[in-house]
C-alpha cells in the first residue's frame, strides 16, 4: 500500500466525522508523511509505524466522541463515546461497557423512584379511591413530593458529576490503549 | 440554574416540614396514615361432612389450633392501617368434604403501605381429618396438635412448625427452617427447604425406619437408637429430607 492508497483508506473510514474534523485530521497525517519524507524514511516504513487505517481511524473516531461527550455531556453524547471505546477492544465490553450499563441502571433507579414520590398524590388516590382517606393523607402527600424533589434534584447533580467520571475513565482507556499499542509496536 | 435549584430545594425543604408537622398533627387526632388498628375478623364454620381442611393466604403467618366442639373457628387478626382495614376478608367455601379457608386481600392498587401484619388463626375440631392442607406465600406456619391423615405444609418464605401426633408429612419451604415434633413416625415424613434447617424430632424411637438425605453444604445428623446406614430394622416409614444449605436432623 503506498502513501495515497493509506490516505484514500484513512478517509473512507474518517468520514463518519463531520467535514472539517475529517479535514483537519487528513491535513495532519499528509504532513506527517511529508516529515518523514524529508527525514529520509520510505512510505512504507511510515504506513507500517502508523498501523492499518481502519484501526487508526476506529482510535481517532473514539476520541473524537469523547471530545464531544466532554463539551458536551449528555445520556446520548456519553454513551455513543462508550460504545466508541468499546469497539477498540472486545476487553472494554467488561471494563467499560459492563460498569456503564449497571451504573446507569442504578441511577435510572433512583430517577424511576424520585418520579414515583412526585406523582405520589395520583397514586394514593388511586390506591384509597376514597376523597375522605386521600384528605387524610394530605401532609403524607406533601412531604413525599418534598422528599421526591429533592431526590431528583440531587440525582441530577449527580448525573452531571457522572457523565464527568464516564468521560474522564474513557479518556483513560484510550490513553492506556494508546500506550499498549506504542509498546507493541516498539 | 443554580438559582433555580437553590428555590426547588428550598419548596422540598418547606413541603416536608409541612407533611412532617401536618402528619404528627393528624396523628395525635388519630387520623394520620400512620395510625394503626386492630384487625379482627371471625368467622365460625360448621364442620358437617369435612374431611380435609385447606388453609391459604398471600401474606401473615397461619396458626392451626385445635378446638372443644363441632365448629372450625377462623380469626383473621393482626394490624393495619386505617385504610386498609376493609380490604381484608376471610373466603370461606366447603365443596366435597373439603373446607377452604382463604384470607382475601382486596387487590386494588398498593402503592403505600406503611404497615400490615396479619395473622389467620383456625381452630379445628378434635377430630380426625383425611388432609390438612396449609399453604401461604410468606409468612410461617404453624400447626398445633390437630388430627389428620396427611399434613400439607406449603410456604414459599417462612418457618414451618408442626406439634402433632402422627401422619403423613408434605413440609416444602423456600427459605424457612422447618420443625416436626411428632409423637410417633409411623408414616412417610418428606420435608423440602432451600436454605433452612431441617429438624424431625419423635417422642418414641421407632423401630423400623428409612432415611434419604440431601444435603449440599448442610451436615446430617441422627440420633435414634438403632439407626445404621440409613435404616433402623427393616422397612418402615420413608423419612426423606432435603435442603440446599441447611442441616438435617432426626431426633429422639
Amino acid at each position: 500500500m503506498n502513501k495515497e492508497a493509506y490516505l484514500n483508506e484513512l478517509a473512507r473510514y474518517l468520514k463518519l466525522l463531520p467535514p472539517e474534523e475529517c479535514a483537519e485530521l487528513m491535513g495532519e497525517f499528509r504532513e506527517h508523511f511529508e516529515c518523514a519524507q524529508l527525514s529520509g524514511r520510505s512510505e512504507a516504513e511510515v504506513i507500517s509505524k502508523l498501523g492499518h487505517p481502519r484501526l487508526i481511524a476506529r482510535e481517532l473516531l473514539t476520541q473524537s466522541q469523547i471530545e464531544r461527550a466532554d463539551k458536551s455531556p449528555t445520556l446520548l453524547s456519553v454513551t455513543r463515546a462508550v460504545m466508541a471505546t468499546v469497539s477498540l477492544g472486545l476487553f472494554n465490553l467488561v471494563i467499560v461497557l459492563l460498569p456503564f450499563i449497571t451504573s446507569l441502571t442504578v441511577i435510572a433507579g433512583v430517577f424511576v423512584f424520585a418520579i414515583c414520590l412526585l406523582i405520589s398524590p395520583v397514586l394514593l388516590i388511586l390506591q384509597y379511591q376514597s376523597v375522605a382517606l386521600s384528605i387524610n393523607s394530605i401532609f403524607l402527600m406533601l412531604g413525599l413530593v418534598g422528599v421526591g424533589l429533592l431526590v431528583a434534584l440531587g440525582t441530577l447533580k449527580l448525573t452531571r458529576l457522572y457523565y464527568h467520571l464516564v468521560i474522564r475513565y474513557l479518556k483513560y482507556n484510550l490513553t492506556v490503549i494508546k500506550k499498549d499499542v506504542t509498546s507493541f509496536e516498539a | 440554574m443554580k438559582h433555580r435549584s437553590r428555590n426547588v430545594t428550598r419548596l422540598a425543604l418547606l413541603l416536608i416540614a409541612a407533611g412532617v408537622i401536618g402528619n404528627v398533627v393528624m396523628y395525635l387526632l388519630g387520623n394520620s396514615p400512620f395510625n394503626l388498628y386492630e384487625l379482627s375478623v371471625e368467622q365460625p364454620v360448621r364442620m358437617d361432612q369435612t374431611t380435609s381442611v385447606l388453609l391459604q393466604t398471600e401474606i401473615g403467618t397461619i396458626d392451626v389450633v385445635p378446638l372443644q366442639g363441632d365448629e372450625i373457628k377462623a380469626t383473621l387478626g393482626g394490624k393495619t392501617t386505617k385504610a386498609l382495614m376493609k380490604d381484608y376478608k376471610l373466603d370461606i367455601t366447603q365443596d366435597q368434604g373439603q373446607t377452604r379457608i382463604k384470607v382475601v386481600q382486596d387487590n386494588r392498587y398498593r402503592f403505600f403501605d406503611i404497615y400490615t401484619e396479619l395473622k389467620l388463626t383456625v381452630g379445628i375440631p378434635e377430630t380426625r381429618l383425611d388432609q390438612l392442607q396449609v399453604v401461604t406465600d410468606s409468612g410461617k406456619i404453624d400447626v398445633g396438635p390437630v388430627l389428620a391423615k396427611e399434613y400439607r405444609v406449603v410456604s414459599d418464605s417462612g418457618a414451618i412448625k408442626l406439634d402433632i401426633e402422627e401422619g403423613i408429612i408434605h413440609a416444602e419451604t423456600d427459605t424457612g427452617k422447618i420443625t416436626a415434633s411428632i409423637e410417633r413416625i409411623s408414616q412417610d415424613i418428606h420435608a423440602t427447604s432451600d436454605s433452612g434447617d431441617i429438624t424431625i424430632q419423635t417422642a418414641e424411637a421407632p423401630q423400623a425406619l428409612r432415611t434419604q438425605f440431601s444435603a449440599d453444604s448442610g451436615t446430617v445428623q441422627v440420633t435414634l437408637p438403632g439407626y445404621k446406614d440409613g435404616y433402623i430394622g427393616e422397612g418402615g416409614p420413608l423419612v426423606k429430607l432435603i435442603s440446599d444449605t441447611g442441616n438435617l436432623r432426626i431426633e429422639q
